[in-house]
């Protein structure tokens, strides 16, 4: 059990990460709250209206930051970098959990207590109108999402698997994959079913109430298939990530 | 301390790198040569845990490398031949590491900077790779673990640290401590490494102690070019040679000239050393 969890050795390994990433975490709270001055700052200003929006870009980036800090948040991993990553004696258990911790738990509320504070102070800023995307994107439904945590376990695999440029490729990888599943689906609905529905998979990625208008009585199979999917799909990837950093070289 | 069992590796399938080789190690400051490209860092890898064997396997400390677990990590410090710190200072560095090493010395770590001369508040990312370098040997040797891997140690390093690392290598050498120093830069570290590991392509062409070598090997500087040497160099003085030592005369081991005949002779080295 010693040599898969040990919580002193664990808690040594938190206390590392963070003296490391502390950086980081300062740079994730800058670059949103710079966003957000810019925002209102181009709100203040009369003849820069030409971007009345741009404070809804605010947890835009707070959402972009959270699913693709795993891809660029992490150290290289090459043989310059990864030496002492690799050589660290803790387990890979501990990796998982220590990954898990900051970009599933800690980066996420990072973001999310940051655009909340700036959500707080905004009425002494912006009118109310004008940030009516900015206070439903951040609603608490919409975030807890599995899906995110989906991608963010993609990004994270695109690290281990592409390890040079991976925010370029995972991005691509995950286009490319998507058409696919979108031509796969469009061929076995028309084909199989003998049926002119035009089906898209990019569907799964919305919220369950955009299926309450299935046809046919299917929509409980839906139902079910998008909740399986919600759930199994970001912690199965979160398994496939633990047996690839187990099988890792440098 | 480290047995390594019909191993093979490779990059790629028709370039093997290690072929069914198998060998162990004990304890001692061993050299570890050979040409580039031969697979002295990916040796340094497997028993590190960074790479894994295609086939056969090797245990360090009785712990399977390839599944890196802390146990053997813990005692065991790699300390690769190009490398990137974090952004901290040296102390940070070590204050944070070192509780992973149940063996560390905070005095031994404090001395060994100070003979480097390297400033423990700088941050190491604003250090030369030179300066850099003597902080993360200070802080392997500072760790006191059974196993320390260096992959051209001295590499970087100006005249006088190459000294002063020599000296601390030598003064911190117990017998329960197996240091293995990749390098190419055999006269840095003569009269130190004991005992020696030529590679050759695939293979293990010489494991053995230098009291091992001298006994089947002559090293000679002699005005005139001996016959039947194994390998012969003309130098200012005369020439440095190689012979098959038939007489059991005692002799200096001359590394380099040791190496050059190794590499010229490997049918020879291995019918010698039945590596």
């Amino acid at each position: 059990m010693n040599n898969t969890f040990n919580l002193k050795r664990f808690m040594y390994l938190e206390i590392y990460d963070f003296v490391k990433s502390k950086n980081q975490m300062l740079l994730i709270v800058g670059s949103i709250v710079i966003v957000y001055v810019l925002a209102i700052l181009s709100n203040s200003l009369e003849s820069f209206r030409v971007f009345p929006k741009l404070i809804n870009l605010v947890p835009v980036l707070a959402l972009v930051i959270i699913i693709v800090s795993p891809c660029t948040l992490v150290s290289k991993l090459d043989k310059y970098t990864g030496t002492f990553q690799y050589t660290l004696p803790v387990s890979n258990f501990e990796r998982l959990l220590s990954l898990g911790l900051k970009y599933v738990l800690i980066i996420p509320l990072l973001c999310l207590s940051t655009v909340f504070l700036l959500k707080l102070i905004s009425p002494f800023f912006v009118p109310d109108s004008q940030v009516l995307l900015y206070k439903t994107t951040l609603s608490i439904d919409s975030y807890l999402n599995l899906l995110i945590f989906g991608f963010q376990a993609i990004f994270l695999l695109g690290y281990f698997y592409f390890r040079k440029l991976a925010i370029i490729k995972v991005p691509i990888a995950l286009f490319l994959f998507f058409m696919l599943l979108q031509f796969v689906s469009v061929i076995s609905v028309r084909y199989t079913m003998n049926t002119q529905i035009s089906y898209s998979v990019f569907d799964l990625l919305q919220p369950l109430k955009y299926y309450n208008q299935w046809i046919d009585g299917s929509n409980s199979i839906v139902s079910v298939c998008n909740a399986i999917i919600k759930s199994v799909f970001p912690f199965g990837l979160w398994i496939v990530i633990y047996f690839k950093l187990k099988e890792t070289e440098i | 301390m480290i047995n390594i069992t019909n191993i093979s590796f490779n990059y790629k399938s028709n370039l093997p790198i290690f072929n069914n080789v198998s060998f162990s190690l004990k304890n001692g400051i061993y050299g570890l040569l050979g040409e580039n490209g031969v697979g002295k860092t990916t040796l340094l890898h497997i028993i590190s845990g960074l790479r894994f064997p295609k086939n056969g396997n090797c245990r360090v400390l009785n712990y399977e490398s390839a599944y890196r677990k802390p146990a053997m990590l813990s005692q065991l410090y790699f300390l690769p031949e190009e490398f990137q710190t974090p952004s901290m200072s040296v102390e940070t560095y070590a204050k944070y590491n070192a509780v992973f090493y149940p063996n560390f010395s905070k005095e031994q770590f404090s001395f060994y900077l100070n003979e480097f001369q390297v400033d423990r508040e700088k941050n190491m990312m604003e250090m030369s790779f030179g300066q850099r370098k003597k902080a993360m040997i200070a802080f392997a040797l500072g760790l006191n673990t059974p196993i320390v891997l260096l992959d051209e140690p001295t590499n970087g390093l100006d005249i006088p640290s190459k000294a002063q690392f020599r000296r601390i290598l030598s003064s911190l050498f117990t017998e329960d401590k197996c240091v293995i120093i990749s390098t190419h830069q055999v006269r840095d570290l003569e009269n130190l490494i004991d005992p020696i590991i030529i590679l050759d392509q695939n293979q293990v062409l010489i494991n053995n102690t230098v009291e091992e070598i001298t006994q089947k090997l002559y090293f000679s500087y002699t005005p005139s070019k001996p016959h039947e040497a194994l390998y012969t160099e003309q130098i200012l003085q005369g020439y440095s040679s190689v012979q098959i030592n038939e007489n059991q005369k005692e002799s200096i081991l001359n590394i380099e000239a040791l190496f050059n005949a190794a590499i010229s002779n490997k049918a020879k080295m291995r019918e010698l050393f039945n590596a």
